[in-house]
């Protein structure tokens, strides 16, 4: 089932000298995990806007095309509406967290909706504990570090009880661990519960792990859309967007590039996970299969 | 940092803690109104005590307060004389002490005696309510008291803001100084000049931060105006209403004691308190030793 | 190319029994003993919170020790003023939007060197050369903040440059970029080093480490945990669990295979195709 669509969008915004979005074409259908990848100024931010309303609602310009979210095109729809179907989290983890507690920020969504106030419990709860900070309701901004904000961020999208969920490179401002943990949390979203992810990302190590499919976007335009071993098989484009492959994936392409072992690859999958080339090679090296890994 | 420590929520057990925000905002507001109808020291002086007697019954220490009455004294004083110096032609001018040119009149006196009352008044009932009552609920006290529901959240989103563009105008400062801008010694003039080049970036952060801000409320669905509910909110107590009524009834009764008959002026000082003082005063003398 | 000096000299920043608490009560460098000499490139990394920045802020003076004490070429830290140590080192914020304060680059990288003092015609030969260096010289009359993010960097970097210190600090060079700013942002630093700079930079990425930096310094709870080079940083299970880093993804895999004969140390795709062709020869009996 589709829930977003793309048909030939292009965009501009009032204050941009030319197109930013080129004859996007995009289909996204439920419980898909798509990664979106490309160099600075591709477009992705805008992209992600034109998910939830922020595009053209709040930040005017000019559209050919549509994009249609849940059936509905989003001309159609104001923001506030948007906000129940799909969930957003931006960037920076500081400016994104407006309230003083974590109880304030995650309550403030629904609060919008008007909801009853029991129900806003219970839903800030559960959203809390998916992402693992269960008990950080009084907990002050200042007290958290840029990983836990991110998660509170996706909270606070999550308790909106969207099927879309936007994340804008989520994890450009945090150090490694505070990667981890909005990955370890994204990927469980995934696992756990329907939910339709769009993941903009520069660290293709994360998305070959998980993603059904990755988007190359490079000056407006998609340039590839296609499967994680797909995708990272398109060795010059890659190069040409300054999209780096996973490193195992380069060694991997190394190998395959050898003479010797030609032959023997040419029947295997590019590995693109730390899991997959130690499995393909172990199976070069001879080794018994002592562990399914 | 006392300063600091003026402005911020000390969290206790106390039963003016555990008032609601209404009731202590409508208690901050009658009692300051109050303070503007009154020009001598006597009732200024009961106002100050009182107002000091429910800062105590919330557990706030008295150094803090103390403190600050301190550092305006002198300042007062200086008023003091100044006001006296200025009047001493007038017809009006009974002095009370006098030295030369300089001295003090009874109007000087008493009318700044009064205002010294009325700031330290006006004092311990701000520092009393920002002590117990937290930020959040200091908005939402005023929003139930009418304030619209985006002014809140406008002055919330400031105070949060605030914190943010500290640490900016932190980091922003260490990296100019990192470019030799000299901001550790020299006189404070120069600073000021300098303080351009710390603020200009930090304005630029602020217009950054500001789009993240509105598109992260806006996808949580904020629109102006429109109906919404409340996750935390406070709720008033029975006796906690005849408080705020009775707050009311004393500022109308005040405001219109003082307009109509004069009340608590220089005039009514001497006619009411003066007296008053003299059979006191008498009554201890006559009192065995 | 780096011409070895065979005599010992002294170091150009040192830290000696470094301590520093924060005025709020938090021990965040709890004795460092650190040296950097010229010529030297060094990654400082550890987890948000080890001590990473607060022990590079010691360099140029924006924190002084509460024990123990940092010198720079000689100068104890203490005793002088932060403008008088940006001469000698460098420090470039990460965000270069956090500095930007004039209208045109030319100006902007001129910032520096004009409050230290200089007479007009030197600044305008410091800048152009600092201009040069960083590859912006083509856009010294345009607006700063309106270049792209890997221009705005470079004009952060000439603008330290132009203070021509001896020592760069680098605070995040590449983070919250894609990868081709990082790439170009590190080439650029690794050039700067090729002409004589001695560099220090603060970084998450594992991968950036293992290409461009000779020294790694660990530092963990505001310890130093390991000085040495990258390819021993990252084969150290004991540093590597301590410190909660994470390897490049190549490194986790020859360790992965060690059973095989990887060797624990590699740090990029060649040298690990080149270990499998030997591992693999050996197992065919080639």
């Amino acid at each position: 089932m589709t829930l977003i669509e793309l048909n030939d969008f292009w965009w501009k915004y009032t204050s941009s000298e030319d197109w930013v979005l080129r004859g996007i074409d995009l289909k996204v259908n439920r419980g898909e995990l798509v990664a979106i990848t490309g160099p600075s100024g591709a477009g992705k931010t805008s992209l992600c806007m034109c998910l939830n309303g922020l595009v053209p609602h709040t930040f005017r310009g000019a559209m050919k095309g549509s994009v249609v979210v849940e059936g509905v095109d989003t001309r159609q729809q104001s923001v506030s509406a948007l906000s129940r179907k799909v969930g957003m989290v931006f960037q920076d983890p500081e400016s994104q967290f407006i309230g003083m507690s974590v109880e304030e920020e995650v309550t403030f969504g629904p609060e919008n909706l008007a909801l009853p106030v029991d129900e806003i419990e219970r839903r800030m709860n559960w959203a809390l504990k998916t992402v693992g900070m269960a008990g950080a309701k009084s907990k002050a901004p200042h007290e958290l570090s840029g990983g836990q904000k991110q998660r509170i961020a996706i909270a606070s999208a999550l308790v909106m009880l969207p099927k879309i969920l936007v994340l804008d490179e989520p994890t450009s401002e945090l150090d490694p661990i505070g990667k981890a943990s909005v990955f370890s949390v994204v990927s469980s979203l995934r696992r756990e519960h329907d939910l339709t992810t769009i993941l903009v990302e520069h660290n293709t190590e994360e998305i070959a792990r998980f993603a059904d499919r990755v988007i190359l976007i490079d000056r407006g335009r998609v340039e590839i859309d296609a499967p994680p071993r797909e995708f990272f098989s398109n060795v010059g484009p890659l190069e040409k967007s300054g999209v780096e492959i996973p490193q195992v994936a380069i060694f991997g392409n190394m190998l395959r590039a050898d003479p010797l072992l030609k032959e023997e690859l040419s029947k295997e999958a590019l590995p693109i996970t730390l899991e997959e080339a130690y499995k393909s090679v172990f199976r070069l090296l001879g080794g018994r299969r002592m562990h399914e890994k | 940092m006392s300063r600091a420590i003026l402005l911020q929520y000390v969290s206790k057990e106390s039963p003016i803690h555990r008032l609601d925000p209404v009731t202590k905002i409508v208690y901050v507001f009658s009692l300051s109104l109050i303070t503007l109808f009154i020009f001598e020291p006597v009732t200024g002086l009961l106002v100050l005590i009182f107002s000091v007697l429910v800062y105590r019954a919330a557990k706030l220490e008295i150094k803090v307060l103390r403190n600050l009455f301190i550092s305006f004294i002198p300042a007062m004083l200086m008023i003091m004389f100044v006001w006296s110096y200025t009047t001493a032609k007038t017809a009006d001018a009974t002095f009370v002490w006098r030295y030369g040119w300089i001295g003090l009149t009874d109007t000087a006196l008493i009318a700044g005696s009064a205002v010294i009352t009325r700031i330290l008044s006006v004092i311990s009932i701000t520092t009393m309510l920002l002590a117990t009552t937290t930020q959040r609920d200091i908005i939402e006290g005023f929003r139930k008291l009418g304030l619209p529901y985006i002014m809140c959240f406008i002055i919330a989103l400031a105070l949060r803001t605030i914190m943010v563009f500290l640490e900016d105008y932190s980091r922003i400062k260490e990296a100019q100084m990192a470019r030799a801008l000299e901001y550790e010694r020299g006189p404070v003039w120069e600073k000021l000049v300098k303080v351009r080049f710390i603020v200009i970036p930090l304005l630029a952060s602020a217009l950054n931060r500001a789009i993240t801000i509105t598109s992260a409320v806006e996808s949580r669905g904020l629109t102006v105006g429109g109906k919404r509910t409340f996750y935390h909110t406070t709720k008033m107590r029975r006796f906690e209403y005849p408080i705020v009524l009775g707050l009311i009834g004393l500022v109308i009764f005040v405001a219109l004691t003082s307009m109509l008959f004069g009340y608590y002026t220089k005039d009514w000082f001497y006619d009411t308190w003066v007296p008053l003082g003299r059979v006191v005063v008498g009554f201890l003398a006559q009192m065995p030793r | 190319m780096r011409s070895e000096n065979h005599a010992p000299i002294a170091p150009l920043v040192q830290a000696r029994g470094l301590h520093y608490t924060y005025p709020d009560g938090t021990s965040a460098l709890r004795g460092i003993d650190l040296e950097i000499h010229r010529g030297d490139y060094v990654a400082i990394i550890g987890e948000n919170g080890s001590g990473k920045t607060t022990l590079v802020k010691h360099f140029n003076g924006l924190l002084k020790s509460t024990e123990g004490n940092v010198s720079v070429m000689g100068i104890d830290t203490r005793n002088a003023t932060i403008a008088e140590l940006s001469t000698r080192v460098g420090y470039v914020f990460q965000n270069p939007d956090d500095q930007i304060c004039t209208s045109r680059v030319e100006e902007e990288v001129a910032f520096g060197a004009k409050n230290l003092g200089l007479p007009r015609d030197e600044i305008v030969r410091r800048s152009e050369k600092a201009m040069k260096e960083t590859g912006i010289y083509h856009l010294k009359d345009q607006h700063p903040l309106y270049l792209g993010k890997g221009e705005r960097q470079r004009v952060a970097v000439a603008s330290i440059l132009a203070m021509q210190p001896e020592v760069l600090i680098v605070d995040e060079p590449t983070t919250g970029q894609d990868r081709r700013q990082s790439r170009q942002m590190m080439d650029m630093i690794g050039q700067l080093y090729s002409q004589g700079y001695t560099v220090i930079i603060i970084t998450h990425d594992m991968r950036l480490v293992a290409d461009y930096a000779k020294r790694v310094v660990v530092l963990c709870n505001g310890k130093v945990l390991f000085d040495g080079s990258p390819a021993d940083a990252f084969s150290r299970p004991e540093t590597i669990k301590e410190s909660a880093l994470q390897p490049p993804q190549i490194t986790q895999l020859a360790q992965m295979l060690r059973d095989f004969g990887f060797p624990p140390d590699i740090l990029n795709a060649e040298q690990m195709y080149v270990a499998f062709k030997g591992i693999y020869a050996r197992s065919r009996g080639i």
